[in-house]
């Protein structure tokens, strides 16, 4: 399974000053360098992915190289492809660790925010890496867990799609689907026309993680209206 | 502007330096510990939560704010004693059976403790018997999960019925959150309620105590 090596942490002091929204605290600039020297040199990069193919495509469901994902949005998104990239990314055990350790919530707050910034940043990194290689214009991504309609339990037959996991990775799924690391994200990276968010399915008011607006009428073309 | 009326600004624009050398100037005017508490310090953070209700500050501007109620917490609160310090309720917060997620939760733990709260933290993969074992011996008013995955939230019914086995419901109120919990979801479990955010906690937990 391919792991991409030497990821640079994209992580500038003012981005992250602004994500995190201290604009206005005169010590922003401080805590954040403070943080970013502790999690550049906690935080242990692995990014892996896999190259798959759809075998079967069925009435909301889709196989890929033997293993089964039921849900109808994934179903749709997939239908005029025939290669995903499954992936899993995770940071390791040791930034999550030394948040905890803070006994200061506005240090432990930022820090795993920056590990979340950490892990986003390397799937980025990911998705210009399949499109270079490949040769893809765009990609989107759906991990299980993000909507009703795909639900976390779908996480298993992704980890047995990808593989030994914790051997290759040092990721593990828990029997609640909990990753561990924590600090560690999966899906499927797809090709497609017009790019797709989780979230424009996705009612939640007030998400921090948003990344579109919910979208009632993309709801109903996906047939999820009422659910 | 009174000094207890800057006490409270300075808590809400997170001036740590401010807030403990205006809590020690207060108490040397001879104001009492308890007023520097409620009508400085917690009425600050009660601004801050109302707030962050409006979409007006953030999560890290309330944790900022925080920071500078806690140097105020830290010189009064020696000298309150254990009756007034915990005399909104007593409150025992964990993030349920099976799932590690706290940074939530521990927002939620500073908050209720900041508005007066006595607030025992039982951390995370919580069990029931954890929880009714803390009930029991410290007499707690409520009960608040956190949850962050639909595989762990469905455990909240099993505290809930061990709630009702002790024959507490009703003495013993219930409150859960995070992300997959919703108030359809809190009705079908019968909890005695759900708060979408940090600041909502605090102020439900104000309403079934109050």
């Amino acid at each position: 399974m391919p792991c991409l090596e030497r990821i640079p942490l994209d992580l500038i002091p003012e981005n992250v000053i602004k994500q995190l929204h201290l604009n206005k605290n005169k010590d922003a600039l401080s805590i954040v360098k403070e943080l970013l020297e502790i999690a550049e040199s906690l935080i242990q990069l692995k990014v892996f992915f896999k190259v798959s193919y759809i075998s079967k495509k069925g009435e909301d469901i889709v196989e890929i190289d033997g293993q089964t994902f039921s849900s109808r949005v994934l179903r749709k998104n997939l239908d005029d492809v025939e290669r995903i990239f499954p992936y899993i990314i995770t940071i390791g055990k040791a930034l999550e660790d030394k948040a905890r350790s803070f006994g200061d919530l506005l240090k432990q707050y930022c820090l795993e925010n920056i590990g979340d910034m950490a892990l986003r940043s390397a799937k980025q990194y990911l998705v210009r890496h399949l499109q270079k290689q490949f040769g893809l214009e765009k990609l989107s991504s759906m991990s299980p867990g993000s909507l009703p309609d795909w639900p976390v339990t779908e996480q298993r037959p992704l980890f047995s799609l990808i593989g030994n996991t914790e051997d290759q990775i040092g990721v593990r799924l828990t029997d609640y689907m909990l990753m561990i690391p924590r600090k560690s994200i999966s899906g499927i990276l797809f090709p497609t026309e017009v790019t797709f968010f989780s979230c424009q399915l996705c009612p939640r008011e007030r998400c921090p993680a948003r990344k579109a607006l919910y979208d009632e009428n993309l709801k109903k073309k996906y047939g999820l209206a009422g659910e | 502007m009174t000094i207890l009326e800057d006490i409270a600004l300075r808590v809400e624009r997170g001036d740590e330096t401010s807030v403990g050398e205006l809590t020690q100037k207060a108490l040397s005017e001879g104001i009492s510990p308890g007023e520097i508490l409620n009508k400085g310090l917690v009425a600050g953070m009660d601004v801050v939560g109302e707030r962050f209700k409006k979409n007006e500050i953030f999560i890290p501007e309330v944790l900022v704010s925080a920071r500078a109620m806690k140097e105020g917490m830290k010189i009064v609160k020696p000298l309150l004693g254990d009756a007034i310090a915990g005399s909104r309720g007593k409150v025992v917060i964990g993030t349920i059976k099976g799932d590690l997620h706290d940074i939530g939760k521990n927002i939620v733990g500073m908050l209720l403790e900041g508005a007066g709260f006595e607030v025992t933290d039982l951390g995370t993969d919580v069990t029931k018997e954890q929880f009714m074992e803390v009930v029991e011996k410290e007499g707690v008013d409520i009960i608040g999960m956190s949850a962050l995955l639909t595989t762990t939230m469905i455990y909240m019914k099993e505290v809930i019925q061990s709630v009702e086995d002790a024959n507490l419901k009703g003495k013993v109120k219930v409150i859960i959150g995070g992300a997959p919990i919703t108030q359809s979801y809190a009705e079908e479990i019968k909890a005695d309620g759900y708060a979408p955010d940090a600041a909502s906690a605090v102020d439900l937990v104000k309403s079934l105590l109050e």
